[in-house]
Order: structure tokens, then sequence, then C-alpha cells
């Protein structure tokens, strides 16, 4: 079932085109990466499917609906957003960061019920949140806090959830964890979409990869097909080599700057 | 003190009552609190008449009550609308004061008081209030608003410029009129706030849009919440932030203006009282606007008290009490907290 879709994406700023042309679906238990250079249009991208920015033609599709015409509550019933360097600056609980996941579904006349308190609980035990449920967000370190995000993330229960850059600043077991994590959640019905800088992590728990050159579509399909030494030239403008590990996974070990 | 939201609204409720009871007793003619209480419980029809004196009720029922309830109303809403505030624009150090609300205020009420029309009703002087603070911080609004995006920096800076010149206005009025000294000493006194001689028609001014603002403001609690951790994070929450944010900065400034109309200004409550409550209570809105309302009217009343009080022969000025109470704890605050934030 597709969960996610994009059609024929186009985005200007200032004149500038950022995106164009970009068209994608995303099915249930799939997980999309999102890669390309810097400014190549990927948090953009991001954002429209969020519908935090309306694209100037195309449209964006979540649950066969078109989020132009939907109210922002719906938009966030049905997709969830972890922002990179998710951060609060203000002392927040970790288990008031995380019921903040429930807003778009509470009312204002609506308290949280037994069902939000089981989502909440639900999203702590996913992401082993729960042993530091009382303690303040300002006071975790990098890991933790991008787990409490993502377990907000997880408790408002949509379907899609994007992701920007959720390894940023992450050491390497941190980011292989967090990324495990919403690779179970998509399991159990769910897609997800992310943008990833570390090619070896996105070839191992991605699907599908979209590759982005310059806002439009340069590559989409299987790490396998997407990630050659050609591509890495071509887009990134390195020097990489391809190889597989004794499990079959991808190795992307880059060299250097392409000549 | 985390979690312990309930227990401390009610604690705040408690010595709120106590303090109203206290401050109304406490005056040239000194009523015992007991009495106090006796005379109140009749007026509103639940116990027989007592022992006291016909001029203790009198004093009571026409003076005293409706000055505490001026200052309940005044700094409950003060602080309240202060913390919404804080909430909006994720920074501490606003209040209402920021987007021209009490210089827009007081432009209004020197006008009035210059043109002679708070000399011919009561009711002028507040009006000019009420209509100085939404004008002025509307048009600082309408300034900073293009294609409808309103930049938080944009907003501050043209509240600074808007603030800065309806100040200069206010001193060329007060200028203007110095000749005249009873009305040049009028215009400085309601510069620096007072409640002496508000009465019941200040109470009825002020109550409705201070209670139903505030309590429309309670209902964003959770919205203000989302808005703390970032635009983009609540817009993923399904939060309309335009829209929210301009619903809470109409309902703030319309609470704080209904404030400086009866009060005249008062500074450092919006600002002292969420920030000290904060430290308390953590900075959940839930919790925090509730309390602040309850915490900001316990520190008028008392503030007014002491305004009453310190001084046998004159009263002293709410405006000028509140701030050299507020501002050296606000600066015990800061230095408490200096190494915890980011340094220049």
């Amino acid at each position: 079932m597709t969960l996610l879709e994009a059609r024929d994406l186009r985005f200007a700023y200032d004149g500038r085109e950022v995106l164009s042309g970009v068209s994608f679906a995303v099915a249930e238990g799939e997980f999309l990466g999102v890669i390309g250079p810097n400014g190549s249009g990927k948090s953009t991208l991001l954002r429209i499917l969020l519908g935090i920015l309306a694209p100037a033609t195309g449209e964006v599709r979540l649950g066969g609906d078109a989020i132009r015409s939907m109210p922002r509550e719906r938009i966030a019933r049905r997709a969830a957003f972890l922002p990179q360097g998710a951060h609060s600056d203000f002392a927040f609980t970790v288990r008031e960061i995380v019921a903040m996941g429930r807003t778009p579904w509470l009312g204002r006349f609506r308290p949280e019920g037994p069902g939000d308190h089981a989502a909440i609980a639900g999203a702590m035990r996913q992401t082993g949140t729960d042993p530091f449920a009382d303690r303040l967000v300002t006071e975790l370190s990098g890991g933790e806090r991008q787990r409490v995000f993502l377990a907000r993330a997880f408790a408002q229960e949509a379907p899609v959830l994007v992701l920007d850059e959720p390894n940023a600043n992450l050491d390497l077991l941190h980011a292989f964890h967090l990324v495990d994590l919403v690779r179970q959640r998509v399991r159990r019905s769910a897609a997800a979409v992310a943008a990833l800088h570390d090619l070896t992590l996105a070839a191992r728990v991605c699907d599908r990869i979209l590759v982005l050159q310059e806002g439009r579509v340069a590559a989409l399909g299987s790490p396998g097909d997407v990630l050659t030494p050609d591509l890495l030239r071509g887009v990134f403008g390195v020097r990489a080599r391809v190889s597989r590990d004794e499990d079959g996974h991808l190795l992307v070990g880059v060299q250097g700057p392409a000549a | 003190m985390r979690g312990r939201g309930a227990t401390a609204i009610l604690v705040l409720a408690g010595l709120l009552v106590v303090a109203c009871v206290l401050a109304a007793g406490v005056g040239a003619v000194s009523i015992p609190p007991g009495r106090s209480v006796a005379i109140l419980a009749h007026a509103l029809g639940l116990g027989s008449p007592g022992d006291w004196l016909h001029h203790e009720e009198v004093i009571l029922t026409t003076i005293r009550i409706p000055r505490v309830l001026v200052a309940v109303l005044a700094g409950g809403g003060l602080a309240l609308s202060g913390a919404v505030m804080q909430g909006i624009f994720r920074n501490p150090m606003a209040d209402p004061g920021v987007i021209g609300v009490s210089s827009g205020a007081s432009l209004g009420s020197v006008i009035a008081l210059y043109a002679g029309w708070a000399a011919a009703s009561v009711l002028w002087l507040p009006a000019t209030a009420f209509a100085g603070a939404l004008l002025c911080s509307f048009l600082v609004y309408g300034i900073a608003t293009s294609r409808g995006r309103t930049p938080v920096s944009t907003l501050l800076l043209a509240g600074i410029a808007v603030g800065g010149m309806a100040v200069s206005l206010t001193s060329l009025v007060l200028f203007l009129s110095l000749a005249n000294y009873e009305v040049g000493r009028q215009m400085m006194l309601w510069l620096m706030g007072g409640l002496d001689g508000r009465g019941w028609l200040h109470v009825r001014l002020a109550a409705a849009p201070v209670l139903l603002g505030s309590a429309w403001l309670c209902l964003y609690a959770r919205d203000l919440n989302v808005l703390l951790t970032g635009e983009e994070s609540a817009m993923a929450l399904g939060i309309d932030v335009p829209r929210t944010r301009r619903r809470l900065l109409v309902l703030s400034v319309l609470v704080t203006a209904a404030t400086v109309s009866v009060a005249g200004v008062v500074s450092f409550v919006g600002l002292v009282v969420p920030h000290i409550l904060r430290l308390v209570l953590g900075p959940d809105h839930r919790r925090l606007l509730p309390a602040s309302f309850l915490g900001g009217a316990l520190f008028l009343v008392l503030a007014d008290l002491a305004c009453r009080t310190m001084v046998e022969s004159e009263e002293l000025r709410l405006g000028v009490v509140t701030s050299l109470i507020g501002g050296p704890f606000f600066i015990y605050l800061l230095i408490q907290n200096r190494r915890r934030t980011e340094t220049l």
C-alpha cells in the first residue's frame, strides 16, 4: 500500500530553482533514503513532504489524499518529523517531550486519555528512553536526546516518518542504533523517508535510495543499483570504492576527490 | 519540585486569599482579618450582621476590596501574559512591553489628561490608555508583517522603534503640561503606576478582558509547550504556527492593555513572576500559566500593600515599588544562573 507519494514536485526560492520534477512513492514497510550533496534540495524536499513548505507545482499525497487541502493537524496524524539536531533550550522532562507527540490527536478541551498514555509508554519502550523518563531533556547526551525526539515522533503514531539527517552528531554506535529503531518501526506497518549522509549506513537500512543532484532525481533504486562508483563520481565528485562485506552488505569507501 | 504543579497552584491560591484578606484589613482604619471575612460573608449574603461598625463595612466594601481585586486582576493578567509572550518569542526576556503595549498606554493616558477628558469622566483615562496600548501594539505588528509573515526579530525591532517614539511623544505632552501643576502631577502619578482611588468601576472594566483573556490563553498551554521546541517541530505536530502565534499575541496584548488601563505602568511583574515560577515548576505551560496568574496577583497585592503602609504620610507608587523589588531580585537570578547560559 502506498503511504506517501510525491508527484512532479517543483520548488523555487527567490527565483532559484531548488527542486524540479521530483516524483516517487513510498509503500508500507519501506525505508527510503534520500542522499545528495549539500544544497541538492534534501531538506527542502522533506519539508514539502510534511507540508511545512508548499511546492510551486506538483503535489504530495499522504495515505492517498493530497496534503494541500488538509489541515495541519490531519497531516500530523499521517506524517511525523524528526528535525535535524532536535533539541529544547527549555528544561522539559523526557516524558513531557514524548507526550508532545500526542498533540495532533488532542483537542483543546480533550486531555490525554488511556490511549494516549499507552502510545507514549510504547514509544518510550521502543526507543529505550523509559529509564530516564523523569530526567530533563537539557541534561541528556546527544544520543539520548535524539532518541527522545524519535520517541516523540513514534508517539505521534503517524504511518509515515520523515527524518532529516537523524545521525548528524551521533557517534557510530548511536547512529546505528537510531536508524535500527526506525527500521524496526517501519517493519511494523510504517514507512520512512530519511535524508542520510553516511552512505554505508544508508545502504544497510534503506530499501531504496533516492539521489538528488541540483534538485533533480539523479537516481532512484535499490542501494546495490544506485550506489556505484560512477554515480558517486558524477553526483558527489568523489572517487569511491564500493564492495560487499561477508554478509553481502554494501561498503562505500570514499578515497578522495575525483580527478 | 517538578511534577507538583497542582500543589504549587493550591499553595499560591491559598497564599493569595490570605494576602487579600490581610491587605483588605490594613490601612488608616485597621480591620482584623476575622472581621473582614465576616463583613465579606455578610455582603455576599452568607452570614448574619455582626458587631462591626458601619464605617468599617463601608471602607471594606467600597474602597479596600475593589482595590485588592484590581491588584489581583492587574498582577495576574500581567504575569500570565508575560509568560505567554516569553513562550511565543522563546525568549525569557520578553514581556508585553516589548511590542509597545505600555508605551502606547502611557501616551494615551497623558493625552486624555492633557486634553482635559480625564477630568470630564473617570472612564476616559482607562479608555484612552486601552486604546493607546492596542493602537501602538497593532502598529508594531503591522509594520513587522508583510505578505502574512511576521518575523520575530522585525517585530521586536519595530517594538523598540514605535515604543521609543511613543515614549518621546509622552514626554512632549508631559512637557507641554508642566505649566499646569495639577495636570502634570496626575500624569507623573499615572506613569508611575498605582491603585489609589481604584474602585468597583475599575474592577468592572478590567474583569472581563483579563479573566476571559487569561482563561482563553490557558487553553493554548499545550501549543506553547510545543512551540518552545521549535517552529518546524510545532508545525510537524499539527500546529498552525503563524495563526496560533497571532492569536496568542492579540490575546495577551488585550489582557495587558486592560491591566495597564486600570493600574498604570507597572513594570517587572510580567518578567519576574513567570521567570521565578519557571525555575520552580519547569517550562510546562499547563502549570506555568495558572501559576503565573496567581503568583502575579499575589505579588501585586503585596506590593500595593507595601505602597500603602511603608511611608506614613504618603502612598508610594506601585510601579516604583514593583521595580525596586523586582529589579534586584531579577539581577540576583541572573547572577545565580550566569554559568548555565552561553557567553559572549
